[in-house]
């Protein structure tokens, strides 16, 4: 229970922090996706299923907010939190290769795929200046913020574990 | 002996088979199909009816729009003294590109002392300038933006309660925002100019040829412009004046500053031309916005 609520936190704080903070920071004009960085992390560390969930939520918190079509993002991060998901039994808590290379391909997708449904698809077809200007400044931004995020939400889930009484070891 | 082989086997397929049930209960894979089928409902329904979903926005609105400009209270107050700092050497170039700007304009102003066609149009652009002044309007801030990077909307910190309603023009200093798209009980939504999904009807100042300005985010982050079509083939513009929102907009009130034409040429289709547009307001650094409080419609139901 105590679980579910620390992920609704969670899920809020990335919202505040993407949309208000690091809309103040922009660099390139592209803001770092928080939600992202959580929804690895809980791949990683529980497995499929709560990320799956917790990718459901954070889009639809999103597109609510935000956005006309509700659920376009949500699928997005569902089938991240599946994917990275599968890389549960690789994870090692002691080594940051894992993450950031799904941090990193993970935002990579996602961009992707929201070009491809909203932009490709009307007939913009320019792919490099998107790339170049959207697709991987968003990509870089998000690994760095990932080395400030990654840990904090890594501290929640080993205090999370501790709590429900497993030992991390 | 036959018999019992056969019950055995039997039992190992019951056995698989009740192994497989549990299984179809725990696999992530199934869990992802069915919220991904509910999400394209959803993406469906609220496609096609927008009202329905109307009270869970407006319920996620009351709940998260007082953190949201609590926090940007925070984080606009670190990034402003991050800026204090660069604002110094920001005021040295900025002197001296006003300077050439006096220049410029010193010989602009010759000009038009003595082309009597060019006093006209800059007595017409007068007029339409004080056009704007006397509208009604109301401060807003931006309290949130869109983070997906694709499209330019925000969010500002008044909405229905404080009388903002759907095709509200957003102006900032003397160039045009935006328009608001749609309203919730605090906050409303506005789709800025520069956003790929914005087609806003303009025309040049002086000679009044119509055209369409179309945003484009990834040029305007590589080049700081975006883009002009569906100007007529006789149009020759010079470089750098002024356009404005046309009187044939439905949408957007006439004669508000849009920005600056740049590049003017043939089109690829040899029947307009294509030119590019530097916004009259800076979107990197955009925080408080203006409102103007009356619709076009409505606007031209009162000069009747």
């Amino acid at each position: 229970m105590i679980r579910y609520l620390v992920y609704l936190i969670e899920i809020i704080l990335c919202y505040l922090l993407q949309t208000s903070v690091f809309a103040n920071f922009r660099v390139f004009g592209v803001v770092p996706d928080c939600f992202l960085i959580l929804i690895i992390v809980l791949s990683l560390t529980k497995g499929q299923n709560q990320a799956i969930a917790a990718g459901f939520f954070s889009g639809l918190l999103l597109d609510l907010m935000f956005s006309e079509t509700i659920g376009t993002c949500s699928i997005i991060y569902m089938f991240i939190a599946y994917i990275a998901g599968r890389f549960n039994r690789m994870f090692d808590p002691h080594s940051l290769i894992v993450p950031a290379i799904a941090i990193f391909t993970g935002e990579l997708f996602y961009s992707l795929a929201y070009y491809i449904f909203g932009f490709f698809l009307l007939g913009k077809t320019s792919l490099g200046s998107y790339m170049l200007n959207m697709i991987l400044p968003r990509a870089f931004y998000t690994l760095v913020v990932a080395v400030l995020l990654y840990p904090l939400f890594l501290f929640v889930q080993k205090k999370l574990m501790d709590l429900e009484g497993f030992s991390n070891e | 002996m036959k018999l019992e082989i056969h019950k055995r086997k039997k039992s190992a397929k019951r056995r698989r088979r009740e192994k497989e049930e549990k299984r179809i209960v725990l696999l992530p894979k199934h869990i992802l199909f069915v919220l991904s089928f509910i999400c394209l409902v959803i993406m469906f329904v609220s496609y096609r009816f927008p009202d329905t979903v109307r009270p869970v926005k407006n319920l996620a609105d009351i709940v998260l729009s007082p953190m949201q400009s609590g926090i940007n209270h925070v984080g606009s107050a670190i990034s402003g003294r991050i800026k204090k700092r660069e604002t110094m050497e920001e005021l040295k170039t900025e002197n001296e590109e006003l300077k050439k700007l006096v220049e410029d304009l010193s010989v602009r102003a010759r000009l038009a002392g003595n082309d009597q066609y060019e006093l006209d149009s800059l007595r017409r652009l007068y007029e339409l300038d004080t056009e704007y002044p006397d509208l009604p309007k109301t401060a807003a801030r931006i309290i949130a933006r869109e983070s997906n990077g694709w499209y330019d909307i925000f969010t500002i910190d008044k909405g229905s309660d404080d009388g903002i309603c759907v095709n509200m023009n957003v102006i900032a200093g003397n160039g045009l925002v935006g328009i608001v798209t749609d309203v919730r009980k605090n906050t409303s939504l506005v789709k800025s100019i520069i956003d790929d999904n914005s087609n806003v009807s303009a025309m040049i100042a002086s000679s009044g040829d119509n055209c369409i300005v179309n945003g484009n985010m990834a040029m305007l982050r590589s080049n700081g412009t975006i883009e002009i079509n569906m100007l007529p083939k006789e149009c020759n513009a010079m470089e750098n004046e002024e356009v404005l929102t046309s009187r044939i907009s439905d949408k957007y009130l006439s004669g508000i500053l849009i920005g600056y034409i740049k590049n003017l040429e043939i089109d690829s289709s040899n029947m307009t031309k294509e030119a590019l547009l530097v916004p009259a307001v800076d979107f990197q650094k955009l925080d408080n916005v203006l409102v103007i409080t009356v619709l076009k419609e409505k606007e031209e139901d009162t000069l009747r």
